[in-house]
């Protein structure tokens, strides 16, 4: 049976990647694919994977080129060679599709007899899970008698999101450009030009992984490189010249707005981080294209994007980096505006700042590019006015001083302070000086008002800082950004102003700690913390976690670093040592003090910007979890990728199997470090009386460790009741069951002589050494278990749909008994407990860790920080 | 592949969502397929859809009450029933029935979820949220209307699409002399008959020789004769039985009100269009707004404004021409909702989402 689509994916040295990709398009609601994946010449695994999903999934066919061509054009151009189905959709190797994608495009394109049917991109960010519907205001849903109802829809540039007919490419001889990036722009251009009817859909089709902070970040989002500047004019040029060869000069001035809008705009920001020498090459790059261009095209432009262009053009880069942060904070003004009285028109026209002479030869006089009498800076109120007030210092007593443009013409203001401000209402007023020179306010703080933060900060989380300047009657208050700053942070005792980042960078005030207002006042406190992060970092904190409660690595870990000391938000109830408050002197003495924190939960409040963090990962899921999971779940991705991640420094994990699979689940990107299990090793310290007094097991019971993480189970509450009945049941005359379940269960009482809820003992150890044998579904606990060699019986209705929702990452029956019957799992469960059980193969025994516990980390650490012996 | 499996809460009531399942199944059985209709739980006082069905109809459980039993019993035997046979489509009416499946293998099946009421419904209980979780994985979405499945689509649910209703009569076109104003429906607050009531009452005395009727019965029914009495016009409102045909009622009415506060597609509006009645509703949901296209066929008021519904009741009622002209319109616009069309949709849905 001919396929009803061809899906071309293309891959080159991604099999971390390729299988989440190859998973989104098996899973289709439309069956009828071929999935034709095109192998651009990768050296990695990447055969083998495709080949045995292959052996499972006849509907894939694979295409190996011999050589990598270095580009995205060559496969998928290999692809739509090779397809067979009338229709052809687009998928790359880090990316994935939407599950209804291939059958929602085809249903309307075949519906409308369109040659080519678009939805829209869901960009995701790996770090944060943020998702941005991009370009969504071109997808107002519609069947387009050709391009011309929709001009604009050639902002939507990317080749994933549509579907083709087959015939209508190969007819036109629509093809990618080989050699560039950017290579889906001409090809979209000519196959939304050239086809007779379009249908736009508002369903998300393509899910597109944005990677910020990985440096393996996708080719096409690095725009600050040259060879992406170059590139992107080169494929500018292409359209160019297919608009001539093919007749489409009635699209020439929409492909030029959009170019000034998306191209132009994309490689003209970053010129506000990069330095003059690089910046001068880029606009060498972007020039001589943009001479070219019809100024007109400019005509429909944001103000601010006009005036760049022209500065662009004449190699002006102050004037030009001045428009552009106007046009970043879309709606702050810092365009210089000439002010004296022979610039303004007899109509009332202002026009920006810029050299004058020669302009002629951009085809329009300066005055045309220069005017922005539409920005209405004369007209306003002042209080309507967004001035873009710049910080060009900042300094740890919050000392701020900055510059903006003058956009009332007004000259010094009557007075001025710089405010905090929580929404609309001012909380907190500082007094500043304003001068005025060339058309530029230069203000600052007078002198640091450290010593002047008022009790109402501190009861206020956040706000932000912004600069009141009043004229009269009118008052101006806009936020101060901070674009030009070195220092990330200033902060003093209780408060710091931070940097956020992001389209709208401002500055942002925090108090630093949740406890530490009410001590603001007294002194010897308020200056343990800012005295101890002006000395050197000297020390080790354990932070156990969030402060409550101690893991069983961080005991084992304490161990041997005697000096080390603990901090507690809360002080649990079996202290390991002694320790200090958080909100104690002491305990932001350390916090400020540290040069290594260890956490194994949670990142404490106050610790010092270059405090080296140390996370410990004990768990090791036995499931694909995170971006490994096959059907990685866009909506849940925030909740499973905490920010904190990021300022994690090394993350230590007990085997090498375990810190490819968790830092690649989690986006983890620093150092990692193969400690060994410090919980393996803790608990083979333990006896198994010790443990059992700690926990309160009565008698000289058997005890049989159940962990139900409850995983694809439908109905989990009930579930778990009902099934904890049945272990009781079938077990409990012969022994206790210590439940640990990832989502607590109430124990009826009925059963409590029998079973014992351990969920929330912090020290995991302790629970292993107390247990004969192990019962779970998809426990991390399964590899604790094989290292302390105990039988562990993995046991689950739900093993198939496990697998297939989240996959296993571990082959289950080299581990133990597998079953999915209860009679089974009992059996099993005595006969272990009588001395017969299946010993897990020697790969897994690998996998789950070495012996050697704590030294390599210790001995980490104590190079990080060598006076740690000496903190005391 | 040619079997249908409808799944929904329950096939037996007298209700709307169930009407539509079974003139589904005697519809899609008549063109040939084999056609399963399954309920999960009883319920107290079953209504016989057809005399002679082509279809095959079970209820799961034994026990009325959508207790755990209940619900155990129901989910064993849906797993038996799903596992017999050769696998084909299954269409579950309401989001339970889904949350249901999702519990037993049903490995083969295509999945279709059906949402019967409008968007707004949805979002404001906590349907939504449950949808999003159950209907995640399916086949296909179905929603009322193509705005509602706009809606649902901004807001999270894949593959969904929009599917009507079909309309269950095509009853005679309506003289257009009947001088009633009619009510049909539950009289439930969320139904809104006291507005109707309100209304009449601020314009009854200019129109004397026009009555209300209220069709049907429900938790306000004594209410309701309450409030006609506490405005005293007892004596120009009528109460009546609900009836199993609604034909004769249509043909004894002159224009059809509809004064609800939530809805979905709603079926009685669409009847009375098709009869060829002139509608006054309220705005409340996508299924009416797709229906009643305002000064064409029809009125739309804002809901729970006694004082405009009554504004539309009287110039509609002083005007004939307008009646019979939107009356025509009407009828003429569900053409679209008749059982045949409806069909030949679900004959293509269910071609495609087996492709």
């Amino acid at each position: 049976m001919t396929p009803d689509v061809s899906i071309v994916l293309i891959a080159f040295n991604d099999a971390k990647r390729l299988p989440r990709a190859l998973h989104s398009l098996r899973d289709q609601t439309l069956a009828n694919i071929e999935i034709i994946v095109v192998d651009d010449g990768s050296t990695d695994d990447t055969a083998a994977i495709v080949e045995a999903q292959a052996e499972d999934d006849a509907r894939i066919r694979f295409i190996r080129l011999s050589e990598n061509s270095g580009g995205c054009s060559r496969p998928r151009n290999t692809g739509i060679d090779a397809a067979r189905a009338p229709w052809v959709m687009f998928c790359d190797s880090d990316d994935a599709m939407e599950r209804h994608a291939a059958k929602t495009l085809l249903l309307a394109v075949e519906a409308a007899n369109a040659d080519v049917a678009c939805g829209v991109v869901d960009r995701v960010n790996m770090t944060t899970g943020d998702i941005n519907r991009w370009r969504e205001e071109l997808h107002e849903p519609a069947v387009l008698a050709g391009l011309d109802d929709r001009p604009e829809l050639l902002g939507d540039t990317v080749s994933v999101n549509k579907i083709y007919r087959r015939e209508f490419l190969n007819a036109a001889g629509i093809r990618f450009p080989e050699g560039i990036l950017y290579e889906d722009q001409r090809f979209t251009f000519e196959a939304l030009a050239l086809a007779e009817r379009i249908v736009v859909l508002s369903d998300s089709v393509y899910q597109w992984s944005v990677d910020s902070v990985s440096e393996e970040a996708s080719i096409t989002q690095r725009r600050y490189e040259l060879r992406n500047v170059r590139d992107r004019i080169t494929v500018n040029r292409l359209i160019d010249e297919s608009i001539i060869t093919r007749g489409l000069g009635r699209f020439q001035d929409a492909k030029n707005r959009k170019f000034i809008r998306h191209d132009l705009y994309l490689h003209l920001i970053p010129l506000l981080e990069l330095d003059d020498d690089s910046a001068n090459a880029v606009i060498a790059e972007l020039a001589p294209y943009c001479a070219t261009v019809d100024p007109l095209a400019a005509l429909s432009v944001r103000p601010a994007l006009r005036v760049a262009l022209f500065h662009l053009l004449k190699g002006d880069l102050e004037h030009l980096r001045s428009a552009l942060r106007a046009l970043r904070w879309a709606a702050s003004i810092d365009v210089p505006v000439n002010a004296s009285a022979d610039s303004v028109g007899s109509s009332g026209e202002i026009w920006a700042c810029g050299h004058e002479d020669g302009a002629g030869e951009l085809g329009q006089d300066a005055r045309w590019w220069l005017d922005v009498t539409e920005l209405r800076v004369r007209q306003a109120p002042i209080s309507l006015l967004r001035p873009c007030h710049r910080v060009a210092s900042i300094d740890e007593g919050l000392l701020l001083a900055g510059t903006s443009i003058d956009v009332t013409g007004l000259g010094e203001p009557d007075s001025a302070a710089l405010v905090l401000m929580t929404g609309d209402r001012v909380i907190f007023r500082a007094p500043a000086l304003v001068r005025t020179q060339e058309r530029r306010w230069h203000w600052s703080t007078k002198g640091p008002w450290a010593s002047a933060v008022p009790d109402a900060v501190s009861s206020a989380q956040r706000g932000a800082v912004a600069l009141e300047l009043t004229f009269g009657n009118e008052i101006s208050r806009q936020p101060v950004r901070m674009p030009d700053v070195p220092v990330s942070e200033g902060r003093i005792e209780g408060v710091s102003l931070q940097l956020t980042e992001g389209e709208f960078s401002s500055i942002e005030w925090s108090r630093t700690s949740g406890r530490s207002a009410n001590r603001l006042r007294r002194g010897t406190r308020r200056v343990a913390a800012a005295v101890a992060r002006r000395l050197p970092a000297q020390g080790v904190v354990l932070w156990s976690l969030d402060g409550r409660s101690v893991g069983d690595s961080m005991l084992e870990l304490a161990r041997s670093l005697p000096d080390a000391q603990w901090v507690w938000e809360r002080r649990p109830e079996l202290l390991p040592s002694a320790g200090a408050d958080v909100t104690s002197r002491q305990g932001r003495w350390l916090l400020g003090r540290a040069r290594v924190v260890v956490i194994d939960a949670g990142i404490p409040d106050g610790i010092r910007s270059d405090a080296m963090v140390v996370r410990i990962q004990s768990d090791v899921p036995v499931v694909r979890v995170g971006r490994d999971a096959p059907d990685w779940d866009l909506l849940s991705v925030k909740q499973q990728m905490p920010a904190e991640i990021h300022r994690w420094d090394v993350m230590a994990v007990p085997s090498e199997d375990a810190s490819e699979r968790v830092a690649d689940a989690i986006g983890f990107s620093g150092t990692r470090l193969v400690t060994g299990s410090l919980r393996g090793e803790r608990a083979a310290r333990i006896t198994r009386e010790e443990a059992r007094e700690y926990l309160g097991v009565q008698g000289d019971r058997a005890v049989v460790l159940w962990a139900p993480t409850a995983l694809a189970s439908v109905d989990p509450d009930d579930e778990l009741q009902r099934d904890l009945g049945l272990l009781v049941d079938n077990l409990g005359d012969d022994a206790v069951i210590l439940v640990r379940a990832r989502r607590r269960l109430r124990i009826p009482a009925t059963l409590r002589t029998s079973a014992l809820d351990v969920s929330l003992i912090a020290d995991a150890a302790m629970v292993l050494a107390a247990s004969d044998v192990l019962i779970t579904d998809a426990s991390p606990l399964i590899f604790d278990a094989v290292r302390l060699g105990k039988p562990v019986i993995a046991w689950s209705r739900y093993f198939s749909r496990i697998d297939r929702e989240s996959g296993f990452a571990i082959d289950l029956n080299e581990v133990g008994t597998v079953t999915d019957e209860l009679p089974a799992a009992v059996a099993a469960v005595r006969s272990a407990l009588a001395g017969v059980a299946l010993d897990p193969s020697p790969a897994v025994r690998e996998r789950a860790g070495l012996a050697g516990g704590a030294e390599p980390l210790t001995a980490f650490i104590l190079a990080a920080a060598p006076s740690a012996k000496g903190s005391r | 592949m040619s079997r249908v499996v409808f799944l929904a809460n329950n096939v037996e009531e007298l209700g709307g969502a169930q009407r539509v399942v079974h003139v589904l199944a005697q519809g899609l059985a008549q063109r040939g397929y084999e056609v399963d209709v399954v309920g999960m739980v009883p319920h107290a006082s079953p209504h016989q859809y057809f005399k002679e069905p082509l279809y095959r109809q079970r209820t799961l459980a034994s026990a009325v009450s959508p207790r755990r039993e209940a619900r155990a019993e129901a989910e064993r035997a849906l797993r038996q029933f799903m596992g017999s046979g050769d696998a084909g489509v299954v269409v579950t009416a309401q989001v339970w029935a889904m949350e249901h499946l999702l519990e037993v293998p049903h490995d083969g099946w295509r999945v279709i979820g059906q949402y019967h009421s409008s968007y707004e419904a949805a979002a404001t209980g906590r349907d939504l949220a449950r949808l999003l979780k159950a209907y995640r994985d399916v086949d296909a979405v179905l929603a009322l209307t193509p705005e509602d499945a706009q809606r649902f689509r901004d807001h999270g649910v894949h593959g969904v699409e929009a599917m009507p209703n079909p309309l269950a009569l095509w009853p005679e076109q309506s003289a257009g002399t009947a001088r009633a104003i009619t009510y049909l429906g539950r009289l439930a607050p969320e139904k809104g008959p006291r507005f109707l009531v309100d209304a009449w009452s601020r314009i009854e005395s200019s129109h004397p020789s026009w009555i209300l009727r209220m069709v049907g019965d429900g938790p306000q029914a004594q209410a309701m004769r309450d409030v006609a009495l506490g405005f005293g016009i007892e004596h120009r409102v009528t109460f009546e039985a609900p009836v199993i045909d609604i034909a004769p009622v249509l043909a004894s009415t002159g224009i059809l009100a509809m004064p609800s506060l939530v809805e979905g597609l709603p079926l009685s509006l669409a009847e009375g269009m098709a009869a060829g009645l002139p509608v006054i509703a309220t705005d409340c949901s996508a299924g009416v707004r797709m229906l009643v296209e305002p000064n064409v066929n029809g009125v739309l008021v804002r809901r729970g404004d006694a004082a405009a519904l009554a504004l539309a009741l009287d110039s509609m009622i002083d005007d004939s021409v307008r009646r019979i002209r939107f009356g025509q319109a009407a009828r003429q616009s569900v053409e679209k909702y008749r059982i045949e069309s409806v069909l030949d949709l679900w004959e293509k849905l269910l071609v495609d989402v087996r492709r």
